[in-house]
């Protein structure tokens, strides 16, 4: 018998084009694949097209093999409507969303189970046990609990009819680092305990370098290299698996400058000829940028014509001793006892905040969600009002020119209506510095200068992410806030505007408050940092020494849950 | 020991997030809004210019003791609110006054006409809710299909063609053509009068259904794309389940918008009222304000008000029962 799960061949078709190219994948029982990617890679569609739920207009041909079954994926999805569940399941990334919110816990996580097992109670308290959840959850509805328990309450569902393959679409990504640890731990108990194979779609290359056994990197709808565990990323043989590795942002030491991919990922179907990665890859060549190279090789495997090998140089990364904020004495603006509170039963959003920031400074809030550190950010920005304590500026210009703020999602914080020259000028008008202004800010942030009779809509995560920091320091504040500004962006975007932020702060000498849950991240670019938790600031001081000797509990906790780092 | 246990009781009753507590409370809301809403009502007859004691004579002859005897008759000496809390009481006992129109009471003038625009109102929401709801989730299933773009086209025109056009194209081909449909007024009660209701009643349901349909339709699909039901399928629950979680979950939307329709039936019959010579309360406001007959219209009013108030009240409370999420902001 052959065990486990084979995908053949795999070709997704959208509406535009190819989504997905030619996929080969094999998942052995009690095996961990990761599948890893950027956004636009194809890792999602290829979940969706395993499990028949590609969406309208999208078809797929291959054909998937498990056990001493093969189905032909070109019938369509009711092709494998007798797989799902009990032999493959899927885990999604929202555990906000993938819960009906008007149906019990228990109901629904016992809905694939037979009638006379769905009504035991045993049942139910046995299926909650398995992923650590008390008996009470089976008659709560989801929004009673908090993400990481609902996420749990999906486990349990997708496992009802006892998969031999589960199949993870970022599953921990919606989640906070300590429960995302939580999470993986428990995966990986249960896939243990149930013999069962894993797919783990991510885009956390820590989450796959920490628990796969086998890799797999897609770029542009192409499987472009694989291997076994973390020797992937170790020995990468492909400049963009390389590259990747190199833009993801270290936890240990602060780099001058982070390797970022220059571009951005292509929608697979705009790729007509030659390499998919050969746009933005330094090493290609006339032969990549004509054919298209096939994956090659037995245990490892690489689609690329120039592969990296070991006797290649690796780009020495640059270590940066940890800036001193200059003028160190100059409080630019200092908040005292902040609190604050959304309504009489809920607990204290802020607690007694202290925080100061120097002129030129980069200073950074770290705390996972419900920590109050935007809640703060709102304060200080006027965005938000605040039941007690003060904000004092040493500066007594309009807000405009005070403090100004980056937010996590540029496609809903540009309006889509204006040009962004039109979003400039405004920007800059409220600064009182004039239209002429706006190509130099194009510039500043490197962007094209025809960008600014552009629309929004047109752009890339990235590049929409530099017209909203164009847009911010436009005013020239001396305070740049700046909440989760990579958080939605692709790694090797990130580590773009990571260098962009960085460059930014050195010409403009501008003072940043860097607002974050991912510590790697918030290490390349402040000097000095505060943790968040509840509402308080639970430690403070400068990066190095925080990261070197964490004295709070709770920080010693966020630090250990990072993976992979 | 008793009185403690029955003490602990009604704490229990009106614990924050029971339902009994809700409902004193939207109760208590509906009360006061009517009252305030029985206040502007009464006004009117003081807002309509001129002396309201001439405004109550109507069309008869004016003399200087008919005057006297209505201003003794609604106090209309009395100061204002001392008017209005006679008024009011006057109407908590079901008293309108009298009709300036037809010499009798308005209560009496009312009782058979609030009968038969309740009648219509109900087989119009019954006709809308019975066709509509199914079809539009039957559409919303199978988005794109020929039921789907036929159906979205017919509520188009159900939308745009106008009541009364609606009204006398039934009558004409119902009614005239075929002959099955009586064409003319309300039939002498029993099965004779819901039998003289059916065309108004489908003239009514014609534009509301086709609102309806869409609203259903429009719910059912933004729920298939919840990630909930990709989930539901992957985990291979049956096609029965997936439709059982989808409509719990549209039902709350459309069930709140079938509130406000029937809201809308009981206060827009007056055009169906007059294309059908049905003596409803429709037919009554038109004719009442055109001879200004103020006691008609505030009852009117009032009543259609009511209605409404208790209609929205009626929703809060499905709501309540169908939404755990309500159910537990109430608690908090």
């Amino acid at each position: 018998m052959n065990r486990g799960l084979s995908l053949n061949n795999l070709v997704v078709t959208g509406p535009a084009g190819l989504i997905v190219t030619r996929m080969d994948l094999h998942v052995e029982p009690g095996q961990t694949v990761a599948l890893v990617g950027e956004s636009g890679s194809g890792k999602s569609m290829t979940a969706k097209a395993m499990t028949g739920l590609l969406p309208r207009g999208v078809t797929a041909t291959g054909s998937l093999q498990l056990d001493d079954i093969t189905i032909d994926l070109a019938l369509g999805p009711q092709a494998l409507s007798g797989l799902r569940g009990q032999h493959i399941s899927l885990l999604l990334q929202n555990p906000f969303t993938s819960l009906s919110p008007v149906h019990r816990c228990g109901e629904q996580i016992t809905a694939a189970l037979s009638q006379d097992l769905r009504r035991s109670r045993d049942e139910i308290r046995r299926r909650l046990d398995e992923v650590d959840l008390p008996e009470r959850v089976a008659r709560q509805y989801p929004f009673e609990l908090s993400g990481g328990m609902r996420q749990r309450v999906a486990l349990a569902a997708s496992l009802a009819s006892n998969p031999q393959i589960l199949i993870g679409d970022e599953p921990t990504t919606a989640l906070d680092v300590t429960t995302q640890r939580e999470m993986l731990d428990l995966l990986e108990r249960i896939q243990r305990e149930r013999d069962m194979a894993l797919l783990l779609i991510t885009h956390d290359l820590g989450v796959a370098r920490e628990r796969a056994d086998k890799i797999l990197v897609m770029y542009a709808g192409r499987l472009v290299e694989s291997g076994d565990g973390s020797d992937v990323f170790t020995h990468a043989q492909h400049p963009y698996t390389a590259g990747l590795r190199d833009s993801d942002p270290p936890l240990e030491h602060r780099l001058v400058e982070l390797p970022a991919i220059s571009g951005s990922v292509p929608r697979p179907w705009e790729v007509a000829v030659g390499c998919v990665f050969a746009p933005r890859c330094d090493r290609a060549d006339d032969r990549c940028r004509s054919d298209a190279p096939n994956l090659v090789g037995t245990t490892s495997q690489v689609a690329c014509w120039k592969p990296i090998t070991v006797t290649d140089a690796r780009h020495p990364m640059q270590i940066a001793t940890d800036v001193q904020a200059q003028n160190t004495d100059n409080d630019l603006v200092v908040i005292r006892g902040l609190s604050k509170r959304f309504s009489s039963s809920a607990p204290l959003a802020l607690d007694n905040v202290d925080i100061s920031i120097r002129s030129g400074e980069a200073v950074g809030i770290v705390g996972e969600s419900g920590s109050g550190k935007t809640t703060l950010a709102r304060c200080l920005i006027g965005l938000e009002s605040f039941d007690s304590g003060n904000i004092e500026w040493s500066i007594n210009t309009p807000m405009a020119q005070r403090a100004q703020i980056v937010f996590q999602d540029p496609t809903s914080a540009l309006n889509p209506a204006m040009t962004i020259g039109a979003t400039l000028t405004e920007a800059l008008r409220a600064g009182q510095r004039t239209k002429a202004e706006v190509v130099s800010l194009l510039q500043l942030v490197g962007l094209p200068t025809e960008y600014a009779n552009r629309r929004p809509n047109g752009l890339s995560g990235g590049e929409q992410q530099r017209v909203a920091i164009a847009r911010a320091i436009a005013p020239r504040p001396k305070l740049l806030i700046c909440d989760e500004p990579v958080s939605s962006l692709d790694v090797s975007v990130q580590a773009q505007i990571l260098n962009l932020m960085n460059s930014l702060l050195k010409e403009l000498g501008i003072a940043v408050l860097f607002i974050t849950h991912d510590l790697a991240v918030v290490r390349q670019v402040v000097s000095r940092v505060y943790v968040m938790s509840n509402g308080r600031v639970v430690e403070s001081g400068n990066m190095e020494n925080v990261l070197q000797n964490p004295q709070h509990e709770y920080t010693q906790q966020l630090f250990s849950s990072v993976a992979g780092k | 020991m008793d009185s403690a246990h029955s003490h602990r009781r009604l704490t229990q009753l009106l614990s924050r997030g029971s339902l009994t507590r809700f409902i004193i409370v939207r109760l208590a809301a509906t009360g006061l809004l009517l009252l305030v809403l029985s206040f502007v009502v009464f006004a009117l007859l003081h807002l309509t210019p001129g002396d309201p004691a001439r405004n109550l004579v109507g069309v008869r002859n004016v003399t200087p003791e008919l005057l006297q005897s209505i201003r003794d008759k609604y106090h209309l000496n009395d100061p204002f609110m001392s008017q209005y809390l006679h008024w009011l009481g006057n109407v908590l006992h079901g008293d309108f006054g009298e009709s300036i129109r037809n010499n009798t009471t308005v209560t009496t003038l009312l009782s058979d006409r609030v009968m038969l625009t309740l009648q219509l109102s109900s087989l119009s929401f019954a006709l809308t809710v019975i066709v509509a709801v199914p079809l539009g989730i039957a559409a919303a299933w199978r988005t794109g299909s020929a039921l789907d773009r036929s159906m979205s086209a017919a509520s188009i025109v159900g939308i745009g063609a106008p009541t009364y056009a609606v009204g006398l194209l039934l009558l004409y081909v119902f009614g005239l053509w075929f002959n099955i449909f009586p064409v003319y007024g309300s039939g002498d009660g029993g099965f004779d009068r819901w039998w003289h209701l059916v065309l108004p009643a489908i003239t009514l349901a014609s534009g509301l259904a086709a609102m309806v349909f869409k609203l259903t339709r429009t719910a059912v699909v933004a729920e298939l794309n919840q990630d909930y039901v990709a989930f539901a399928q992957s985990r291979g629950l049956t096609h029965r389940q997936i439709r059982s979680l989808v409509l719990r979950n549209a039902m709350i939307p459309v069930a709140t918008s079938l509130g406000l329709v029937f809201a809308f039936l009981f206060g827009g019959t007056i055009l169906v009222e007059v294309t059908f010579a049905l003596q409803g309360i429709g037919s009554l406001l038109a004719g009442s304000v055109t001879f200004k007959d103020l006691p008609v219209v505030q009852a009117i009013t009032l009543l259609t008000a009511t209605v409404i108030a208790l209609t929205a009240l009626a929703v809060d409370i499905l709501y309540y029962a169908v939404d755990p999420r309500v159910r537990k902001r109430g608690a908090q």
